[in-house]
């Protein structure tokens, strides 16, 4: 699989991580996570990912005043997000050890 | 070669039985053989029966659609995907609808009929708003609500102006005298044949690349309320999508993809929108067998047949009814 391939399959835990240290709008979503040497993702992977994120209300958005221009979103993590976070991490965790003894 | 001639003799069962579950619109043909490909050489391999080593067939169909399905299959095998699929649509409903009254008349034994203007034009009539009432579907499923109220209304406008011809003509005004059975039969489903033939001739098209921001945003719209979001969440996402754009580079097709597919995506999750396409689906799939029954009912063309095409008609509703109950969505609270 292809980093672009791993990067969707575990997206969800990557923008909850993401989240985890400050809110932050969509676009600051995946500039945060080039800015770690991951691709950028373009809103029609990440948006329906946000919104399935806050259905399950793992994470909150709110509409916020831009200095120039129009409102921005902005999504924070909640409580549930947390939790979520913490088993995600459990499981990738899991499942990088089980890799690294086969010698991946 | 058919696919399943290349299971070995005694896993045909299993393989049709995963084939039907897999066969979903949102996965393709080209990712169905691969992965059929894929189980029969590892059977090959393993020298076991399907069921020993992939269990049961319909369990793991619905993991393989999980995984291999993808939106912009669902949406380009849609009604709404392009001109083939469109007319695929219009023309199965067209002969379902030939072939029916073919075997009313069938049904009263007639065989020669007299053919009078009046009742030709309302023939027409129906037909016309049939085909209206199909194409505005499959408009309303690619997003185009504007089109489809057009069309919609110019079906209805088209069937009453020919009803309005057939009653200022009235009746006696004789066309043709005697016409055989077998004529009849023809011109009933010739116009649904037709335009199966055509669909045939028609390729089938990738989905469009090319969007205008202002078309893109349109389009998503449609689609959202034919995938059966709330004007209110529709509205939300809309701004989300522009908010989107102003943070980000490049177009709304460039960021986003194509908008029935983001739809659709946004859509699948939604609770209240499944619920929603659910009540849309059950209601005319119950609806149509319980008007047929009504209309049979206080129609002298079906003889001695009427009872039992009342009855049939009436139970297949309420069966249609159990089922989609039972298949329900259940509803989560947010």
């Amino acid at each position: 699989m292809s980093l672009a391939g791993w990067q969707r399959a575990s997206l969800p835990m990557l923008i909850l991580s993401v989240l985890e240290s400050q809110p932050r709008h969509g676009y600051g979503v995946s500039q945060a996570l080039v800015k770690v040497g991951l691709q950028p993702i373009k809103g029609a992977q990440l948006y329906p990912t946000l919104v399935k994120l806050e259905a399950d209300g793992a994470i909150s958005a709110t509409w916020e005043p831009a200095a120039s221009g129009p409102a921005r979103k902005v999504y924070s993590i909640s409580g549930p997000g947390r939790e979520q976070l913490a088993t995600l991490r459990l499981e990738w965790e899991r499942f990088s050890k089980a890799a690294r003894a086969l010698g991946v | 070669m058919n696919l399943i001639d290349e299971w070995p003799e005694r896993d045909r069962p299993w393989a049709t039985r995963y084939m039907v579950a897999v066969s979903q619109p949102e996965v393709s043909s080209a990712a169905i053989d691969a992965r059929t490909r894929e189980l029969i050489s590892a059977l090959r391999e393993a020298d076991t029966p399907a069921d020993a080593l992939f269990g049961d067939p319909g369990e793991i169909a619905e993991e393989d659609v999980r995984v291999l399905g993808t939106n912009e299959e669902a949406v380009s095998a849609s009604e709404g995907g392009g001109a083939r699929q469109g007319l695929n649509f219009i023309g199965t409903a067209l002969t379902f609808l030939g072939v029916s009254s073919a075997l009313v008349m069938l049904t009263r034994g007639v065989w020669r009929m007299d053919v009078e203007l009046g009742p030709l034009c309302i023939v027409f009539g129906i037909l016309g708003a049939a085909i209206a009432a199909n194409l505005a579907w499959t408009l309303f499923v690619a997003g185009r609500t504007g089109w489809t109220l057009v069309v919609g209304a110019g079906g209805l406008a088209f069937m009453a102006g020919c009803i309005w011809f057939a009653a200022t003509v009235g009746p006696g005004h004789l066309l043709i005298a005697g016409v055989p059975f077998w004529v009849l039969m023809i011109g009933m489903t010739l116009p649904g044949v037709l335009v199966l033939l055509v669909a045939r001739l028609v390729p089938r098209r990738p989905l469009r690349a090319a969007w205008a921001d202002d078309q893109w945003l349109r389009r998503f719209r449609g689609a959202m309320r034919s995938q059966g979001l709330s004007g209110e969440l529709a509205r939300e996402h809309e701004r989300s999508v522009r908010a989107g754009i102003d943070e980000g580079e490049g177009g709304y097709y460039a960021e986003f993809g194509h908008p029935v597919v983001l739809a659709r995506s946004l859509a699948m999750d939604d609770n209240p929108a499944a619920i929603r396409r659910w009540r849309w689906s059950s209601s005319f799939q119950v609806a149509v067998p319980l008007l047929m029954c009504v209309l049979v009912s206080f129609s002298e063309s079906f003889g001695a047949w009427r009872s039992p095409a009342m009855i049939f008609l009436f139970v297949s509703g309420m069966v249609t009814a159990y089922t989609s109950w039972r298949h329900r969505p259940e509803v989560r609270q947010r």
